[in-house]
């Protein structure tokens, strides 16, 4: 694989170079190439995917034994199993599934008895699913049980002196749950035989990072929890629309991406602080990229660069200075550095051997 | 023991001062090069490079431990290779690699701004050599904020 990114690298080296000679000659060889290396890789991607079914196959029946061992009724739901991701991920995504798994029903599902009591159908169920979404695939365990208590959380950070009282109350959802995938950050007092063996969810998430991922716990009290694991569909090669913001060039997933827009200054308007502009109808909400990367002392235009990116089945206009053009970039890790750094997934390197840092358009808007 | 504790470090100079981090972690030594700044990173991060084709961070170690940097044009990258992972750290000269006895090491005071950051002094002839610890400076770097 790292061949192949190697391989595209070099490719682009060459183009870049020719390109500034303008050799008529070598651009029909050079476009045959390109053609090539793009099959190559197209074989050698699809070569490398696997349904998830490889992982997921294993489940029914681990979670049928800790269903009986648990005495729970649980309906366990398996959904998009055809869902293709790199070969790689397959050995290292099981582990921390059995463990969410595990969570789900040992922790989040109640007990027969008191489910009927809080009025919920006796039988649990747990959802397992995987699907693609841009350039990622994302997969989730859903269950529908009693949920992260957020006071419970709260009161085990205090106690652990990572936050103050005051701070507590005002911190989001998002950010309590965040504390759950510390090491060694458990909310039960008594670890059970099953959940219990010092897997914690900051394993969970050590082995999604390291693959290049994101893990997200949504939950509500008495309703049930889902973990939300996202990677990216392949590890290394995909195509990125190259753009320019303060002279530096950063990398846009083309898989983000609906259209680019030349948006006139006259068309912006502020809506409630933030910029809007309509395009055919839809309201799509601005984003100045020099803004997200706190650089000051940018001069007004009467024209913007604005590429427009798909997030689920919102849009929002991502604004540039200029467009470059479309190429196929390697992704690199930035390193763990930059791990707060939640704006870029990754950079490349270009063909002049510069760097392009890669956005993550979903944490951008 | 005086025998078996010889080491050896690798001396460079920032903000003035002269430092040394233990030979073994320090993997090259290149000129400055273009550096991508990586917005909203941390303030002593100036950015990443390109070291043959990897990425590599680049630490702006005199800001990292208080000091202001020389701001030469004609800097060097330190880069250390730390459990597998590659970190560059600016400086402004080095000076090559030294052979110490644990004798002229002296632990550090109270004092010392450093903090951990720091395993003590050593002493060489005339000179002193603040002797980092390049573990406890990665941890810092990674500590989340």
């Amino acid at each position: 694989m790292n061949l192949m990114g190697e391989l595209v690298i070099s490719r682009s080296r060459i183009s870049d170079i020719l390109r500034k000679y303008n050799i008529k000659e070598v651009d029909e060889s050079l476009s045959q190439l390109n053609r090539i290396t793009l099959d190559l890789q197209n074989v050698v991607m699809k070569i490398r995917m696997v349904p998830i079914a490889f992982v997921f196959n294993r489940f029914p029946r681990m979670v049928r034994d800790l269903a009986k061992q648990l005495s729970k009724e649980i309906n366990f739901v398996i959904e998009g199993e055809d869902t293709e991701l790199d070969r790689t991920f397959v050995e290292d995504i099981g582990e921390p599934l059995v463990h969410l798994l595990r969570n789900a029903i040992d922790h989040g599902i109640e007990t027969k008895e008191e489910r009927i009591a809080k009025g919920k159908p006796p039988v649990g169920t747990v959802v397992l699913s995987a699907r693609h979404e841009g350039n990622n695939v994302v997969i989730e365990v859903k269950d529908d049980g009693r949920g992260i208590d957020r006071a419970t959380v709260l009161k085990k950070a205090i106690e652990k002196g990572l936050i103050s009282e005051a701070q507590a109350e005002n911190l989001s959802d998002e950010k309590v749950y965040e504390f759950l995938f510390l090491p060694g950050f458990s909310t039960r007092s008594n670890t059970t035989e099953l959940s219990g063996r010092g897997v914690g969810m900051d394993v969970v998430k050590n082995v999604v990072e390291s693959l290049n991922g994101t893990v997200k716990i949504e939950s509500v009290k008495d309703r049930g929890t889902t973990v939300t694991i996202r990677l990216p569909l392949t590890l290394a090669i995909i195509q990125a629309l190259l753009v320019t913001v303060n002279n530096h060039v950063y990398a846009i997933p083309i898989a983000n991406i609906d259209s680019t827009l030349n948006v006139s200054a006259n068309k912006i308007q502020k809506l409630q602080d933030k910029l809007v502009t309509v395009i055919r109808g839809e309201i799509i909400p601005l984003v100045k990229l020099w803004e997200v990367f706190g650089l000051n002392g940018h001069k007004e235009e009467q024209y913007y660069n604005t590429v427009i990116v798909r997030m689920g089945n919102r849009k929002y206009g991502l604004v540039v200075d200029s467009l470059i053009g479309q190429e196929d970039i390697v992704i690199k890790s930035l390193g763990k550095i930059f791990n707060d750094v939640r704006i870029f997934s990754g950079g490349a390197i270009l063909g002049d051997g510069s760097i392009a840092l890669i956005l993550d358009v979903s944490n951008i808007v | 023991m005086a025998e078996l504790s010889e080491f050896e470090v690798f001396v460079f100079g920032v903000g003035g001062q002269e430092m040394a981090f233990d030979v073994e972690h320090v993997s090259i030594v290149i000129e400055k090069t273009d550096i991508t700044p990586v917005p909203r990173a941390k303030k002593n991060v100036l950015g990443v490079m390109n070291l043959r084709g990897r990425i590599v961070p680049v630490v702006d170690l005199a800001s990292m431990l208080g000091l202001s940097r020389k701001d030469s044009a004609e800097g060097k990258i330190v880069v250390v290779n730390y459990e597998d992972i590659e970190t560059g750290f600016l400086v402004e000269k080095v000076r090559g690699v030294m052979r110490v006895n644990s004798e002229d090491v002296e632990k550090m005071h109270k004092f010392d701004s450093f903090g951990e950051k720091s395993k003590g002094i050593i002493k060489k002839q005339e000179e002193l050599i603040i002797h980092l610890s390049v573990g406890k400076i990665l941890e810092e770097l990674t500590m989340s904020s």
